[in-house]
């Protein structure tokens, strides 16, 4: 055994910096739920089966010649095959485009009920929980009300007055969709406004709207995304059912929803008819609900292990 | 808690008189008119049709009759079907439904209690994934999709059940499945978590230092506490099995509301569609203030906290 001497050391100075100094980075707590969400491969593989339909939903229409309302009445109900990569259905419409079609209609109404959900949802529930009081409650009231009116019911109804479409199904998620989010937001922000930063704010003069857009929001953020990805697949699965009942978007048009219902028809005869677009739909379904559960395991500390 | 059936009652009675001023506005706002569909009425026939049904009247006039109709439980007569009243028609149609969405919540609360609880025993292991697997797929497949799909391969391909109309139990088993696929999932999920929460909690610890079996901690300990907050799952439960008779019972050709339900909103059947729509959220209504009252009921802390609001 080498002998161990003194003069192999060397002794540490005594800074009181130097003990203060912190040898790791600082993360940042979005670092730490990239971290988490990262590390959750289900959460992860449904963040690249979205990134992926996305970039097929914007391009793939232009890998093939044909517009989605385009018919070929020499080439009905054809199999899938080279000229026809996914088949055409029985006016002779290439399945392909219309299928990348549907899926850019359908992500289109999801973001803007997303949309809808952080306009009227976030405004509504926030402004209603800051002032509180007799404005707290009639805001809270109203909401009730809301809440238990059946709202595909009331969709069907303000479909059958302003005739069907994208906008009005985007217009109907308006009036009855941000619910959910308005009570999330009012929650949070009823417990965030009793923090201590808060009355610092306010007792240096800022503004309510400052508050609520500078202090309280950005710290209820994470819920709000977490609500987001649960709110898309709500709103494309809204637009499913009711391109099933015949209320969905019109015709040439394709949505998901409407070549699932026209692929449901014909699955005896020409099943992929129906495979390629449930395929689509219900991996897009799956992987907005695995991002969801993983963001909210990353973002939400309650469910932290 | 006198007082919170009280409030809860009154709210009830607002959210309805709210719900049939909304749905007169909208109904009186469509466009065309139901005997449009009807071309060989002349002009003279039509205005006399518009009388019978109190259609020339002013909207502020239509509006109290009809207050005052709703309140007498009267519905008023359907414009596609002149001899039948909306109320008859719910009468007749209504127990299918009603039958059908009862089975449905059995077995969506069965089957999604045991899912959820296995996934909570068996936390982060492969049942839990096995569980949760399913409760996803759940969510991600369109019942339109999947009624058929069990329709032709169950009925049609094996033949092991009858692959529609309604005649006897057989013919239950696949409408009430496809129906409640959805709500199997959300009760699983939500058993799942509440599961979680209540194990992580000090008396369960408390109760395994003691020495209690694995089994009498879960059946009296866990179970109990954590199965409170499905209640509260009862009202979106109603809510998807309302709307989810729309298309099964489209699908399986069942007499049922839903199917009357859509055939109005094709033929413009303004009363029908009124009728059923009122129906519809009045059955919702009901259920909420119940579960509301239940879960008051069951745990004390929901009620103190909503007497002090």
């Amino acid at each position: 055994m080498p002998e161990v001497r003194d003069n192999l050391f060397i002794p540490v100075t005594k800074q009181a910096d130097q003990q203060e100094k912190i040898t790791r980075p600082s993360i940042t707590y979005w670092q730490d739920a990239r971290r988490r969400l990262k590390k959750n491969k289900f959460a992860m593989a449904g963040f690249y089966f979205l990134l992926g339909i996305t970039l097929f939903a914007i391009l793939g229409p232009f890998l093939q010649k044909n517009g989605y309302d385009v018919q070929h009445l020499t080439a009905r109900n054809e199999m899938p095959n080279s000229t026809f990569w996914f088949g055409t259905d029985e006016f002779g419409r290439d399945l392909w485009v219309r299928l990348w079609w549907g899926t850019r209609i359908s992500l289109f109404i999801g973001i803007m009920a997303a949309l809808m959900d952080l306009l009227i949802g976030v405004l509504y529930g926030g402004i209603s929980a800051y002032y509180g009081g007799k404005i707290d409650d009639m805001m809270q009231r109203f909401i009730e009300v809301v809440y238990s009116i059946p709202y595909l019911l009331i969709t069907v109804l303000l479909i059958v007055m302003m005739g069907s479409g994208i906008w009005t199904i985007v217009f109907a998620y308006g009036i009855t969709g941000w619910i959910s989010m308005a009570r999330l937001v009012r929650g949070q922000v009823l417990s965030l406004k009793e923090q201590e930063y808060v009355l610092a704010a306010t007792s240096l003069g800022a503004s309510p709207w400052r508050i609520i857009t500078k202090h309280l929001i950005p710290n209820a953020l994470s819920f709000i995304i977490i609500q987001i990805t649960f709110t898309i697949p709500q709103a494309i699965f809204t637009e499913a059912f009711l391109s099933f009942l015949g209320l969905g978007v019109k015709v040439p048009l394709a949505s998901l929803g409407m070549l699932l219902s026209d692929g449901v028809g014909s699955m005896r005869v020409y099943p992929w008819r129906l495979l390629f677009p449930a395929l689509i739909f219900s991996l897009m379904m799956v992987s907005f609900n695995l991002l969801g559960d993983g963001l909210r395991d990353a973002l939400d500390p309650k469910f932290r292990k | 808690m006198y007082r919170f059936i009280l409030r809860r009652f009154c709210y009830m009675l607002i959210t309805f008189w709210m719900i049939v001023t909304v749905t007169f506005v909208l109904m009186h706002n469509l466009p065309g008119d139901p005997f449009a569909n009807s071309e060989k009425l002349s002009t003279q026939q039509r205005a006399l049709l518009a009388k019978e049904y109190g259609l020339d009247q002013p909207i502020s006039v239509q509006y109290k009759d009809y207050l005052i109709n709703i309140a007498k439980g009267d519905l008023g007569v359907s414009f596609a079907y002149p001899t039948r009243r909306v109320t008859e028609i719910i009468k007749q149609s209504f127990p299918a439904s009603a039958e059908l969405g009862i089975e449905s919540i059995i077995f969506s609360v069965l089957i999604g209690l045991i899912l959820g609880i296995t996934a909570a025993l068996k936390h982060n292991k492969s049942w839990d994934y096995g569980a949760m697997f399913i409760a996803i797929v759940g969510v991600s497949i369109p019942s339109f999709v999947l009624g058929p799909i069990l329709q032709y391969l169950v009925g049609v391909k094996w033949g092991i059940l009858p692959a529609a109309l309604w005649d006897g139990p057989a013919n239950r088993v696949l409408p009430a499945l496809t129906l409640s696929f959805m709500t199997i999932a959300i009760t699983a999920r939500m058993m799942r978590t509440s599961m979680l929460d209540v194990l992580h909690s000090d008396y369960i610890k408390t109760a395994r230092s003691k020495g209690l079996s694995q089994f009498s901690i879960i059946l009296k300990h866990t179970l109990r506490n954590a199965i409170l907050p499905i209640v509260t799952v009862l009202g979106p439960i109603t809510v998807n099995v309302i709307t989810g008779t729309l298309v099964v019972e489209q699908i399986f050709a069942i007499p049922g509301l839903g199917k009357y339900f859509v055939q109005a909103v094709y033929s413009n059947d303004y009363t029908l569609i009124m009728g059923l729509t009122i129906f519809y959220s009045l059955l919702l209504i009901v259920v909420m203030f119940l579960t509301d009252i239940a879960y008051g009921f069951i745990d004390p802390r929901i009620r103190l906290a909503k007497g002090r609001n």
